[in-house]
């Protein structure tokens, strides 16, 4: 799963949705635990994979307002240790 | 983790990532998107 | 101890039924616990069982509320439940309203007890001052945590049982206050908190006071005739016309004005705007308030090293704090790069 979440609240709360289980009960996917692998679009180690001119036509606009350190880390934070 | 190859849910969000931009990536790093979505999250 | 039937409120979203453009949702009753509701059930256990739902869409409820009032009053009329709980809505606006609609209504109105859920700053938990809500924080990820403590509670109120101190139970105070009588005597409680606060020991004060935030005043001046100081003035000293048209209260902007090469500041080219005193003398004579000849008069006499070339000027008069605290740092900011060594800053 790639996700474009604009912060890193709303990054955790999808990031749990599919590995551990929606943690607000909301939905279909509560109690429920995918452990699907998940990343945030605009974390190094994905980012840099993206072809160059396709990555700066796409994401150019987003990494000027988003902090991406700060998603990926929230992000990541959920992969490995699970909150 | 090698998107080389590999099958993607692309989930955007208006505010943040739009799902099109995340699928247009993945694909040129050489994965398969088989879910695009771009929500609002509320 | 027979089990404790609840009715539950959601909204759209926490019901699983959609977002925003499920807002519309009139009140529908569903059958045992749906969406969240379902960790509420989890949370009960064996002793409590949600026995239905009353999902609200947000919209519907903030534009309609007495219809949906009415609504919720004939689903509980009918399902009869033993306790109702409300939310969690976190920060929610319409959602913490509804739920302290709906326990209103079932408490207040019905005698069935219930319990809410809300963040502290939810419109929702200033609606009715006998509502009892968890307080929880914005984030919809502690679900889990928050429906444990919603849910003790409920069955708590389910089973008859008085609610103890809001501090203790973990639910907002409604300023209800009971009387009762205490272990020990208000003079023995006194001296031992005495006795705690002088040596440093922490203690619980029986009334809740207001406290101020303690501004810590900076480290004392000892070089003032050889220092460099500013004036800054917050009486709404303003170039003639107004150019940067400074606001007469409520500032949330402050300007420099230059001062180099003046011995005073003179009626014909100064102007006050500020709004909460007469300003007419000061516009006769503009060092009342900012009080440029006496400043100059003290640099002759080498009293103090210099003055900073610039004044600096807002009006601070029902000024937020917050503001006046953000132009606060900006004007030391600036001070300290230039290597001033002090503000003086002249009262009104």
């Amino acid at each position: 799963m790639l996700l474009g979440t604009p912060t890193p609240d709303s990054g955790k709360l999808y990031a749990q949705t599919v590995t551990e289980g929606d943690p607000t009960w909301a939905g279909p996917l509560a109690g429920l635990a995918l452990r699907l692998p998940v990343y945030h679009v605009l974390e190094a180690e994905i980012r840099e994979q993206f072809a160059s001119e396709i990555a700066e036509e796409q994401l150019a606009m987003p990494e000027m307002v988003l902090d991406a350190r700060e998603l990926g880390e929230a992000v990541k934070s959920v992969r490995e240790t699970g909150t | 983790m090698n998107l080389q190859g590999k099958r993607v849910i692309a989930l955007g969000e208006r505010d943040g990532v739009p799902g099109p931009a995340i699928a247009a990536c993945a694909r040129s790093a050489g994965a398969s998107v088989v879910l695009e979505m771009t929500h609002c999250f509320v | 101890m027979s089990k404790v039937n609840i009715v539950h409120y959601l909204n759209q979203f926490f019901a699983g039924l959609g977002g925003e453009e499920a807002a519309n949702l009139p009140i529908e009753v569903r059958d045992g616990a749906i969406g969240a509701g379902r960790l509420l059930q989890r949370h009960l256990g064996e002793r409590g069982s949600v026995i239905a739902t009353i999902v609200g869409g947000d919209n519907y409820v903030s534009e309609h509320q007495d219809a949906a009032v009415d609504a919720v009053h004939r689903a509980l009329a009918e399902i009869k439940p033993t306790a109702v709980v409300a939310g969690p809505a976190f920060d929610a606006g319409r959602y913490g309203v509804a739920c302290a609609l709906v326990d209103h209504a079932a408490t207040h109105d019905r005698g069935i007890p219930s319990v809410a859920a809300m963040y502290p700053e939810n419109p929702g938990a200033a609606v009715f001052k006998d509502v009892v809500v968890v307080p929880t924080g914005t984030n919809p990820s502690e679900m889990d945590p928050i429906m444990a403590k919603v849910a003790r509670l409920a069955l708590k109120l389910g089973a008859g049982e008085e609610l103890g101190p809001a501090s203790s139970e973990g639910y907002l105070p409604r300023g209800i206050r009971r009387p009762g009588l205490r272990e020990k005597p208000g003079y023995e409680r006194a001296l031992e908190m005495l006795k705690a606060k002088v040596t440093g020991q922490p203690y619980q004060s029986e009334m809740q006071a207001i406290r101020y935030e303690a501004v810590r005043p900076a480290p004392a001046l000892r070089q003032i005739a050889s220092g460099t100081f500013a004036l800054i003035t917050t009486g709404g000293i303003v170039p003639k016309g107004n150019p940067d048209r400074l606001v007469r209260g409520g500032s949330k902007e402050w300007f420099r004005y230059s001062t180099a090469g003046l011995d005073r500041l003179d009626a014909t080219d100064w102007d006050c705007v500020h709004r909460g005193f007469y300003i007419e003398s000061v516009k006769q004579n503009p060092n009342y308030v900012l009080p440029l000849d006496a400043a100059r008069q003290l640099e002759r006499q080498q009293e103090i090293g210099g003055l900073y070339p610039w004044f600096f000027s807002t009006s601070g008069v029902g000024t937020a704090i917050l503001d006046a605290k953000r132009m606060g740092e900006q004007m030391a900011s600036e001070l300290r790069a230039e290597g001033v060594d002090g503000a003086i800053l002249v009262a009104t």
